[in-house]
């Protein structure tokens, strides 16, 4: 019997493999608008339930002949299985199977855990680790530090551009413009400055800027590559977004001021050589800098501020209207992934287009070109009219963080503005800063849970939490019915799907419900967080439908063993127990309250670090696109704002992974695993069905929405998100497991999650 | 143990898959040759692919006859080319273009030229198809190519045997204005802004891509700009005509049924409406326009035609927000009256309106769209109009707040006027409680 359950779990497993991908099947096929994605969703779900029957199956399986009901199961499994040509073999080798081997399977049983003795807290695991991480943030932090300053050999600091800063050093006008800022505000700013660049030796000075809803720290890496070849560089916050309190996008998004001040002010930049100015911008930041570039030319190349631009992933006519009116070198970059491309596919606005405009339109005059020649440099580079264009094999948000794209800006200044620093363009050191940042933000987190797991064991926490027994035992242990396999998958697979299929239609309605908001010229106090309006709205309504799910197919459940299947078994109303505050010790009321402060030490834990980290190593934790850094009062209040409403999301998941998934008898990996992967598969597959429909046709599948809205950038934002929600659960158990609540660990991630959502992104608050 | 580290393993190979399939460009795409026809002879051929487009010469017609546009059909009546299926584009082909007519494993497709019967229309006036800013739909523009045929009528031509487009353009300025470019042969364009906005956002030149510009021409539920580009005979009379007929000074242009209702009856007291709003009380407008030939006195050397006679003011009624109330809108509306009763508009302005705008931002901002005819608006903060570009005064003082501001809608040189004054002490201490 043994070689027949053997074959009939491997065809089981096989049944599972194929309905995944017969889902991603469904998933392409939906991208490209082709409408058997139906078909290929049915065969996936028929896979998967003649898994379960399989399993089912087996594990009933007393003789190695199967009689009965369960032979005419098992003969409609094999002939279904038809569409699981791999499963399909192994269940017809496994018929072909009629003599017992005498070995049999006991499916199901566990060896008993033993009670690990208890430890003083001072000498516990979590203490260890409590040190152990704590020392590795200071310590990633510190080597971030190190390749920031590329082994100290920069001088990173930070300063705010304010209105009398703008106001005091605008006596000498630029070309006769005046650069003051119109309110009381500021503009957070980063400054390197290599240790070489001296009053005596001047330094060339390089200006970055980062795109919508980017902080200056996305950036680093440009100003880090370029600082240590020998230049100047100043990053800031455009308005709106990170440490700047302006609101505005007026000067070029605050590129101007800095420059006119950086430009006039003859006390404090002495090793800045004002004849070689230049600047480089991603995205919205490099339509800036084309601004900033003309605005600032003057009559010829003398004469213009900004010796050099590098305009990045920005192609749009009002943009290109401002060639002519450059009078430096520039060069275009526009990723050959580009999925914003998809909005200039007219003889006006095309890539080739501005392209050809871009090498035409030069100092005022005309060239002829008909074609352009990727990577090859026209123009005479003495005379400020040369122009090189890029296309990198990468996409729009991953542009900024490729190789060759950072590495054609370093030599592009390099040579531009006479720096010859002598090191190769792919010499790049800034991954290791980025891993360092990475690596400090796990240990921050790895730091968090470890702070729970000590602070439980406290008496003054300990006594909210009920005995470990009670909350994990599981009355039913061992075999599941079909029924509710059914069920459990359906509800997962269900929540998945409405998940993947409802972000971009709430992305729209988010539009239309705060439209203030998602005006970048509107500021308001109501969810001014334009982008992350999106993710409100999808965590709501999917929280929601997660809890109205879970309840829902409990209840079924539960009817259905008694009145269907007659069951006398009592049901597993014990997987309520996580959601009720526990007596424990004390009163219901007492133990709320040090739930939510533990889950408040959870944040302040995070942010401290976050904060510390920042002031003693100017590093926040960060892995390109996911980042926790310190936020100013616009966004702490903003952060408040949000934090309510997207709870609803995290408790709902906290529940799901901890009183359903986690109630499978499965061992703790796998509970994570699946739980990380019913969090965060919806979110996948929106990727997969814009990236096969990106892929085949030249044009994302998300990228106008209902009336003509543009919501490519949303799924930009999906990048970052898929891994917070993948991680999500598996932190959120985590956190259950320590505290025995579902609370705890759902408001105490939201609020650190949603702190650096809000950290990364854009909000429109008329604060000051 | 073993698991998880292979399950690690299994996550940065993927990962770094990932990574590897993103630098490489060869896996996805797939060429397409794309021949191009012209007249019978192969002219050559372009590539493309879902990544690249390629740019297509315009292609010269053998009979001197218009590029209309490339095709994918083999065949069509030469003389009814109105319905041949063009691709979109006629200076650039793309992959989705083309795709579907791949054949075979050729990889390949042929693009044929579609010429015109016509060597060039006798006149082409160009329209801003964006009614929210333009204040102009189909329903305008069908009336006045009406009057346009009657007019022409009366100087002699026949409008039935000419060559006449009104064309719409959609987009904002700088696609519209390199479109426009691109077609070559618009004569006039009306709808449109200020030269500042041609130059600027457009990216022309004035002079080289248009001749002249001139405001207050009201062909829909806006005063706008009409710009004159060819400079035919033809095109100065019917631009002369254009501001004769609609700009200010000239009978109501918009039907009485066609002027947005959105304004509250109780903005316009009756004591408001003067008789001035009757057409003969305009003597400009008493002058045929046929009877001046353009070229002897050119409509954008008479500035009182800039103008369309009416003021709106606009101001926000929520005065929590924006600290005005009724008094103080009463010492301000005295004092615009007294302004223009004793300025150079005097005889300009028939109509002065001050009208009281409540809700949220949203609200007003559509509100403001919708009415079409404010000229200046006062107490916003926050205040944008899609399309429209606005001059602001900002940090005024007005009841008790001091971050008050002054938009400029338009660009009629009453409200240029009004808005200088508002930039003065005396303006500006009117709006403060005393």
């Amino acid at each position: 019997m043994y070689k027949k359950n053997k074959l009939m779990k491997a065809a089981a497993i096989c049944s599972y493999v194929c309905s995944a991908l017969w889902m991603i099947a469904a998933g392409c096929a939906y991208g490209l608008s082709c409408k058997c994605y139906w078909l290929y969703l049915v065969l996936s779900l028929a896979s998967l339930y003649n898994g379960f029957v399989i399993t089912s199956v087996r594990e009933k399986m007393t003789d190695v002949i199967l009689a009965g009901k369960e032979k005419t199961k098992y003969l409609v499994c094999t002939v279904i299985s038809v569409i699981d040509l791999p499963a399909f073999i192994l269940n017809l080798v496994a018929w072909s199977v009629k003599t017992d081997d005498g070995t049999h399977l006991v499916v199901g049983e566990k060896a008993p855990v033993a009670e690990a003795a208890e430890v003083p807290v001072l000498k516990s695991r979590a203490f260890k680790v409590l040190i152990i991480s704590l020392a590795l943030v200071f310590a990633f932090g510190f080597i971030g530090k190190c390749f920031e300053t590329a082994g100290f050999k920069v001088k990173v600091s930070d300063f705010s551009l304010t209105q009398a800063m703008t106001r005091s050093y605008n006596n000498g006008e630029i070309n006769g413009k005046k650069y003051v800022l119109g309110k009381d505000t500021s503009y957070s700013v980063t400054m390197y400055v290599p240790k070489t660049a001296t009053e005596a030796n001047p330094a060339p000075v390089v200006f970055v800027l980062p795109g919508f809803t980017r902080t200056k720290a996305t950036m680093s890496q440009y100003c880090i590559e370029l600082a240590r070849r020998g230049f100047v560089v100043f990053c800031h916050d455009p308005g709106g977004q990170g440490g700047t309190t302006e609101t505005s996008t007026s000067g070029a998004n605050g590129v101007e001021y800095l420059v006119q001040y950086v430009y006039n002010n003859t006390d404090d930049f002495k090793f800045c050589d004002k004849n070689r100015f230049g600047a480089v911008g991603h995205s919205a930041g490099g339509g800036n800098v084309c601004t900033l570039a003309s605005d600032m030319a003057g009559t010829g190349y003398d004469t213009s501020v900004i010796k050099a631009v590098y305009i990045s992933g920005y192609i749009k006519v009002s943009s290109a209207n401002k060639y002519t009116r450059l009078r430096c070198n520039a060069a275009l970059s526009y990723a050959y992934y580009d999925e914003g491309a998809f909005r200039y596919q007219s003889d006006t606005s095309s890539l080739e287009v501005i392209g050809l405009r871009f090498l035409n339109e030069v100092n005022g005059g005309t060239n002829d070109y008909d074609q352009i020649i990727y990577d090859y440099g026209y123009g005479d580079m003495e005379a400020g009219t040369y122009r090189v264009i890029h296309r990198e094999n990468i996409n729009h948000c991953f542009e900024m963080y490729d190789r060759t794209s950072i590495g054609n800006t370093i030599e592009f200044f390099d040579v531009m503005l006479g720096n010859n620093s002598g090191l190769d363009a792919g010499n790049q050191i800034w991954f290791f800063k980025e891993l360092s940042n990475g690596l400090a933000l796990a240990s921050a987190f790895m730091f968090v849970i470890a702070l729970v797991s000590v602070l439980v064991k406290t008496p003054f926490f300990a006594s909210m939490k009920r005995s470990q027994a009670k909350v994990i035992a599981v009355p039913r242990a061992g075999e599941r019915s079909v029924t509710h396999k059914v069920i459990f998958w359906s509800s997962i697979i269900l929540t998945a799907i409405i998940a993947c299929l409802d972000y971009i239609p709430l992305a729209n309605l988010s539009i239309k419900i705060f439209p203030t908001g998602n005006s970048s010229s509107v500021y308001t106090y109501v969810f001014p967080a334009r982008m992350i309006n999106a993710i409100l709205m999808w965590a709501a309504i999917n929280g929601a439908i997660g809890l109205v799910v879970f309840f829902g197919t409990t209840l079924f459940e539960a009817a259905f063993d008694k009145f269907v299947r007659k069951t006398t078994e009592p049901f597993d109303w014990g997987k309520f127990k996580g959601i009720k505050i526990c007596k424990g010790e004390g009163n219901v009321l007492v133990n709320t309250l040090k739930a939510l402060l533990l889950s408040l030490v959870m944040f302040c834990s995070f942010y401290l670090l976050v904060f510390i980290s920042y002031s003693l190593f100017h590093q926040d934790f960060r892995f390109m696109m996911i980042s926790a850094a310190p936020i100013n009062a616009r966004m702490f209040v903003t952060a408040i704002e949000y934090i309510p409403i997207i709870f609803i999301f995290y408790f709902s998941n906290s529940v799901r992974v901890n009183c359903s998934i986690g109630r499978e008898n499965w061992s703790e990996w796998k509970v994570q695993l699946v739980g990380a992967l019913a969090n965060s598969i919806g979110l996948g597959f929106i990727l997969l069905i814009n990236y096969v429909c990106y892929f085949s046709t030249g044009a994302p599948f998300y990228g106008y929405w209902g009336n003509g809205t543009e919501v490519w950038l949303y799924i930009n934002m999906v990048f970052a998100l898929v891994v917070m929600m993948f991680i999500l659960p598996i932190f959120n158990r985590i956190i259950y497991n320590r505290t025995g609540n579902v609370w705890t660990g759902a408001l105490g991630w939201c609020m650190i999650f949603i702190m650096m959502t809000i950290s990364a992104s854009v909000s429109y608050i008329p604060m000051y | 143990m073993r698991r998880n580290i292979t399950a690690l393993m299994i996550v940065i190979l993927v990962i770094l898959l990932a990574f590897a399939g993103c630098s490489r460009k060869v896996v996805a795409e797939k060429d397409i040759q794309v021949a191009l026809e012209v007249e019978g002879t192969l002219k050559g051929s372009v590539t493309v692919n879902e990544f690249n487009n390629a740019i297509l010469e315009e292609p010269v017609s053998a009979e001197g006859r218009p590029f209309k546009g490339w095709t994918l059909q083999e065949s069509w009546d030469e003389s009814d080319t109105d319905n041949v299926k063009y691709i979109p584009n006629r200076g650039l082909v793309r992959y989705n273009d083309v795709k579907d007519s791949v054949k075979g494993d050729s990889r390949s497709v042929v693009l044929r030229a579609v010429f015109g019967a016509a060597a060039r229309k006798d006149l082409v006036i160009a329209w801003y198809n964006k009614e929210s800013t333009s204040g102009l739909n189909q329903g305008h523009m069908d009336a006045f190519l009406e009057k346009l045929q009657a007019y022409l009528r009366s100087e002699g031509n026949d409008p039935d045997k000419m060559s006449i487009a009104i064309r719409g353009y959609e987009g904002g300025v700088a696609d519209t204005c390199a479109a426009i470019s691109k077609d070559g042969d618009v004569d006039i364009m009306v709808g449109w802004s200020s030269t500042g906005n041609l130059t600027g956002t457009g990216g022309w030149t004035e002079g080289k891509d248009f001749l002249e510009n001139v405001g207050g021409v009201t062909i829909g539920a806006k005063a706008r700009y009409t710009a004159r580009i060819s400079d035919t005979d033809l095109s100065k009379k019917v631009y002369a005509w254009i501001q004769n007929e609609f700009g200010a000074g000239a009978p109501a242009a918009t039907p009485a049924a066609e002027t947005p209702a959105a304004a509250p009856a109780a903005e316009t007291p009756a004591a408001e409406a003067p008789a001035a709003e009757t057409p003969s009380a305009t003597p400009a407008a008493e002058t045929p326009a046929v009877e001046t030939p353009a070229a002897e006195a050119p409509a954008a050397e008479a500035p009182a035609a800039q103008s369309d006679g009416k003021l709106v003011i606009g101001w926000y009624a929520k005065s929590a927000t924006s600290g005005l109330n009724e008094t103080i809108i009463a010492r301000f509306e005295e004092a615009v009256r007294a302004l223009i009763a004793s300025g150079e508009y005097k005889d300009t302005v028939r109509e002065i309106v001050i009208r009281p705008y409540d809700g949220n931002v949203a609200d007003v901002q559509t509100a403001v769209l919708a009415n079409g005819d404010v000229d200046v608006m006062v107490g916003m903060k926050a205040f944008t109009l899609e399309g429209i570009e606005m001059e602001v005064q900002q940090n005024i003082a007005m009841g008790e707040k001091t971050d008050r501001r002054i938009h400029r809608i338009s660009d009629d040189p009453v409200a240029v006027y009004v808005f200088e004054w508002l930039k003065t002490e005396d303006a500006r201490k009117l709006f403060v409680t005393n």
